[in-house]
């Protein structure tokens, strides 16, 4: 039987569903069963994950059922939701409007804990010509504003959040979300790219003003492709330099890449072996830019298989 | 750097190989003048030349002669702190830690 895709579905449908049995969405290899009555998901996920294939929630294996619930402390206070995977959350209560970004950050972190027996690297993903672009970077280095700009311009969306390598062959798993962009970066790419996809902003968030970009439909048909690494590049955005790069040994590149693995700590000796020999056959860059059209054409010319 | 554990698998074959002192695993990729050190207790990470670490085997070969047990190495067992004197070792060879 075939499956449907979420666009194939009202915004009444997945509304029913949210508040029902659940809305079971397939996220490359995984399967996520989304629950919440809080009213405000139905639009951004119909609109994100239109070509995601939709499942029933009211039976079947689930990597993750997640519930976003509206609470309130006393009948006088304001709305608030929680995000609930199975009775944990690591994320405190936030203003009923945050209820999407929340879902996405929640589900960054279920995505993470539940590929814990990979290597999972805090770090954007892209590939071409059948190699990945792994894009490592501190919080502003920009590497979610650079992996949108990437995607908007033929590059395929792994993930703009997480790297998943497999420890059996080296491989990267793609799981394709929408892009999140904060702040500056929500004009900078919806100038650049009139016709990128972006919800509307949500403001006063933690993060500030965010909004998501959705991912490419050949990207979301592609997430089960997964692909080597063939390149990782450390960007750091440096307002008024001009752009500069250095070529870095692997053995370089492995240990600042080991600085955003999230597990290899757990991993061991095995994960440690694994992250040095998923990178290789890889050519690893520091690169400092000014400007995203500065680093767009140096990873134009230099990323090339 | 001897060629223990080469990397198997469809990528990396013959690149890359990695070694074990003590709690310290070294990983070399061919043809490169550093090597990457992962000490999976602690999860440090440090940058050493392949000088540096052929120092650090030898130093820590004396200190076997010495009187740690070569099991415990083997093994990576704690029961005498090898890896506090390899950190020592690689500290003062100038490792960088990152």
């Amino acid at each position: 039987m075939s499956l449907l895709k979420l666009a194939e579905l009202s915004e009444q449908d997945v509304e029913r569903e949210l508040r029902g049995p659940g809305l079971g969405l397939r996220l490359g290899s995984l399967r996520c069963c989304i629950r919440s009555d809080t009213e405000l998901l139905a639009t951004p996920l119909r609109f994100l994950y239109q070509d995601y294939l939709v499942d029933g929630c009211t039976d079947g294996f689930f990597d993750f059922r997640l519930n976003l619930v509206k609470t309130r402390k006393h009948l006088w206070s304001p709305w608030l939701v929680e995000f609930d995977w199975e009775g944990s959350s690591p994320f405190p209560a936030l203003a009923l409007a945050h209820a999407h970004p929340l879902f996405e950050w929640g589900l960054n972190w279920c995505v993470a804990t539940a590929s814990g027996v990979h290597i999972v690297i805090h770090s954007a993903v892209v590939e071409r010509d059948g190699v990945a672009l792994v894009l490592p970077g501190e919080p502003g280095a920009g590497k979610s504003t650079l992996c949108a700009a990437l995607c908007l311009s033929g590059w395929r969306l792994l993930s703009d959040e997480l790297t998943i390598i497999s420890q059996k062959d080296y491989l990267v798993q793609p799981v394709p979300r929408p892009i999140s962009l904060k702040n500056k970066s929500i004009e900078l790419i919806g100038n650049r790219y009139p016709l990128a996809e972006i919800t509307d902003p949500v403001v006063d968030t933690h993060k500030g003003t965010i909004a998501y970009v959705r991912p490419p439909s050949t990207s979301v048909a592609a997430s089960t492709l997964r692909v080597p690494v063939g390149f990782v590049v450390f960007p750091k955005f440096t307002a008024g330099s001009s752009l500069g790069y250095e070529p870095m040994s692997r053995a370089m590149g492995l240990t600042q890449l080991m600085e955003h693995t999230f597990n290899v700590g757990l991993l061991g000796r095995e994960g440690f072996e694994s992250l040095a020999r998923s990178i290789a056959s890889a050519k690893c860059y520091a690169v400092e830019y000014p400007d995203l059209m500065s680093i767009l054409e140096w990873i134009d010319l230099t990323c090339r298989r | 750097l001897e060629l223990a554990g080469l990397a198997s698998g469809t990528l990396g074959a013959n690149l890359a190989s990695s070694q074990q002192i003590g709690d310290v695993v070294a990983f070399h990729f061919q043809d490169e003048e550093e090597v990457a050190l992962f000490i999976p207790g602690s999860a440090d990470v440090l940058l050493c030349d392949l000088k540096q670490w052929s120092q650090l085997r030898n130093s820590s070969k004396a200190s076997v002669k010495s009187g740690v047990p070569v099991a415990d190495i083997a093994n990576g067992a704690h029961t005498h702190p090898v890896e506090s004197e390899l950190m020592v070792m690689l500290r003062t060879l100038g490792a960088s830690i990152t």
